[in-house]
């Protein structure tokens, strides 16, 4: 009887697909905003949380990649300290800031991107790229890799010669998972990035990998104890770090995308609904007048939002599917990384709200008299 | 047992000064198989007598009756399963719902009344068939004439063998053709399935059907 009821209380087909439209780019919007947050989240995470690093070393107040900077710094010296401590297998600069990057093009306009920087002991030093898509490492230092998103938007391919730091280098590989949105990471050699940056002798952060047989937390209370200046953090941690810093520039802005996406979708549906009881009146009048329960019509109108919300829900949900792979294949600029958990959530999201959005309009039910059915 | 009792009925539509007392203490029964014209002027309280026979309205006084069980001191659900099961509406309109197809409309009704999809399924083909319209069940209302629409009004409101069967008009909005046709189907239906029909009308043409007329002027049954 449901199926019945539903049927017949289904409201004008141009106006129900555009309410539908509308719950769709509301879900993919916010699909959208998540899924660049926890790609942005991701790509940090994917680099601070490099399987090969144990410790990273950090000046103090630098307790994650974003603070860390070209202003507090960790003298080289102390690196030769760092590797005499017991249970230190290997410890490694890296040296990381903001540094322009042109392309060489002969043809077309010359293309200018400010990058990520991270520069690193060549070739296999702890810090370099987590994940390559294409090419090698860099072995000399006139030889760099970069983000595959940044060598989108410089137009250039491996092989190919830019401009970085006033000298020409060839890109050896493309890196993924380095794309944090606003820009992107290019990785160099460390001496050449510390010469060009007023930073030589220094380093941003000292990474470690420790003895297999070495105590973790004895060796952190060890470096924190002999480098006042220093502290010290669990590849864990600092991963911590990293996406805690990234929630809070992000969290905001998710948070009210989300809140203005479910209201334009709240309303979208509460409106359709009111429209549909208050255009089928008439109808409803009739059904009551022949006995179906208040109750029973509006299970009829409820069920007619849940499946409105849920059509809306998954065409959204497939839209930001489709959406990412064109992106992928257009645009790599823009990184979404499409978790199925944040999907579930946010298509029951908008589901739910479908649902409870209608709830106003079905509390009118109970004003419409059977008698209308009379009335002609 | 007597399918529709009215004893000693009163209704008051409106609040307040506009209060106006519709129905005075109406007493009514109608008997199976029987065929009841009520008549009377715009206003005289027809349709409220149906609705409060219906169940669709409760009387401030009196009691009704229907398939030998009181209306309107018990629950309200148990009220509206009553009536569902035991009433089947005509309108002046067909009331048949847009969106749902003739065999739909007529399935639906039977759910409401309580049956089981496949007891609805042949009580429609069968009343289909018996108006000569099964050929249109898969047709939406819009799809149809004035007078097959109210035709199938007649077998939506027949499907679940209703003992009591009111109708409001049911001839008032067709051309003089259609509302011969309509009344006859409803007559022979009615008569076929031995239910109480009451039709409240001005269409003198529907007498012929009529096994008994009332009056009612001004709420009050006229001797």
């Amino acid at each position: 009887m449901l199926r019945l009821l539903t049927k017949s209380l289904r409201g004008r087909r141009i106006r129900t697909w555009l309410a539908v439209a509308g719950v769709a780019t509301c879900t993919l919007l916010v699909i959208v905003i998540a899924s660049a947050y926890r790609s942005v989240r991701t790509a940090m995470s994917d680099y601070a949380g490099q399987a090969a690093v144990d410790l990273w070393i950090a000046p103090q107040g630098a307790d994650n990649m974003i603070r860390g900077s070209f202003v507090s710094f960790i003298p080289l010296a102390d690196i030769d300290s760092l590797r005499a401590v017991p249970g230190v297998a290997v410890a490694d600069p890296i040296l990381q800031g903001f540094l322009p990057v042109k392309s060489l093009k002969s043809n077309g306009p010359q293309k200018r991107l400010t990058l990520l920087t991270v520069g690193f002991r060549l070739p296999d030093g702890l810090g370099g790229p987590p994940a390559y898509i294409k090419g090698r490492a860099p072995r000399a230092s006139d030889e760099v890799a970069l983000d595959k998103a940044a060598a989108y938007r410089l137009s250039v391919a491996v092989g190919d010669t830019i401009e970085f730091i006033d000298r020409k280098v060839v890109v050896t590989g493309l890196t993924t998972g380095t794309n944090i949105l606003a820009t992107q990471f290019i990785f160099a050699d460390f001496d050449r990035v510390a010469s060009s940056s007023d930073a030589v002798g220094q380093a941003s952060f000292v990474l470690i990998k420790l003895a297999p047989e070495a105590e973790r937390e004895r060796i952190i209370q060890t470096i924190e104890k002999r480098f006042p200046g220093l502290r010290a953090y669990a590849r864990e941690d600092f991963v911590e770090s990293n996406e805690r810093e990234v929630s809070a520039g992000f969290v905001p802005l998710l948070s009210l995308v989300t809140v203005l996406g479910v209201g334009a979708a709240a309303l979208l549906v509460g409106l359709l609904i009111l429209s549909v009881v208050d255009e089928r009146r008439g109808d409803i009048a009739v059904l009551l007048a022949l006995g179906t329960g208040a109750r029973a019509v509006g299970r009829g109108v409820l069920a007619q939002a849940t499946v409105l919300s849920s059509t809306g829900a998954l065409i959204g949900v497939a839209l930001s599917y489709g959406l990412n792979a064109a992106l992928e294949a257009a645009l790599p600029t823009i990184p979404l990384r499409i978790s199925a958990l944040d999907v579930a959530f946010i298509a029951l999201l908008f589901i739910m709200t479908g649902l409870g959005a209608s709830l106003a309009p079905v509390a009118q039910l109970s004003a419409i008299d059977p008698l209308e059915a009379f009335r002609s | 047992m007597i399918p529709l009792v009215l004893d000693g009925v009163s209704k008051t539509r409106g609040q307040g000064p506009r209060a106006v007392k519709v129905l005075h203490e109406i007493s009514l029964s109608v008997n199976a198989g029987e065929f009841v014209l009520l008549e009377g002027p715009s206003g005289s309280g027809k349709t409220t007598l149906l609705a409060v026979a219906g169940g669709i309205l409760t009387p401030e006084s009196g009691k009704v009756f229907l398939d030998g069980h009181q209306l309107h001191g018990n629950s309200r659900g148990l009220d509206r399963r009553r009536r569902a099961k035991a009433v089947g509406l005509v309108f002046q309109r067909s009331n048949l719902l847009p969106q749902l197809s003739i065999r739909e409309n007529l399935l639906l009704m039977g759910r409401i009344a309580g049956l089981k999809v496949e007891e609805a399924c042949r009580e429609a083909e069968d009343l289909l068939r018996r108006l000569d319209l099964l050929k249109l069940k898969d047709r939406y209302p819009h799809e149809l004439s004035c007078g097959e629409e109210q035709r199938v009004a007649v077998a939506r409101a027949l499907i679940h063998r209703p003992p009591v069967v009111l109708a409001d008009e049911p001839t008032g909005n067709l051309d003089s053709r259609a509302g011969q046709i309509v009344a006859e189907s409803l007559a022979e239906l009615a008569k076929v399935r031995n239910s109480a029909v009451v039709v409240a009308t001005h269409d003198i043409r529907i007498a012929s059907f009529a096994s008994r007329r009332i009056k009612i002027e001004d709420g009050r049954i006229q001797p």
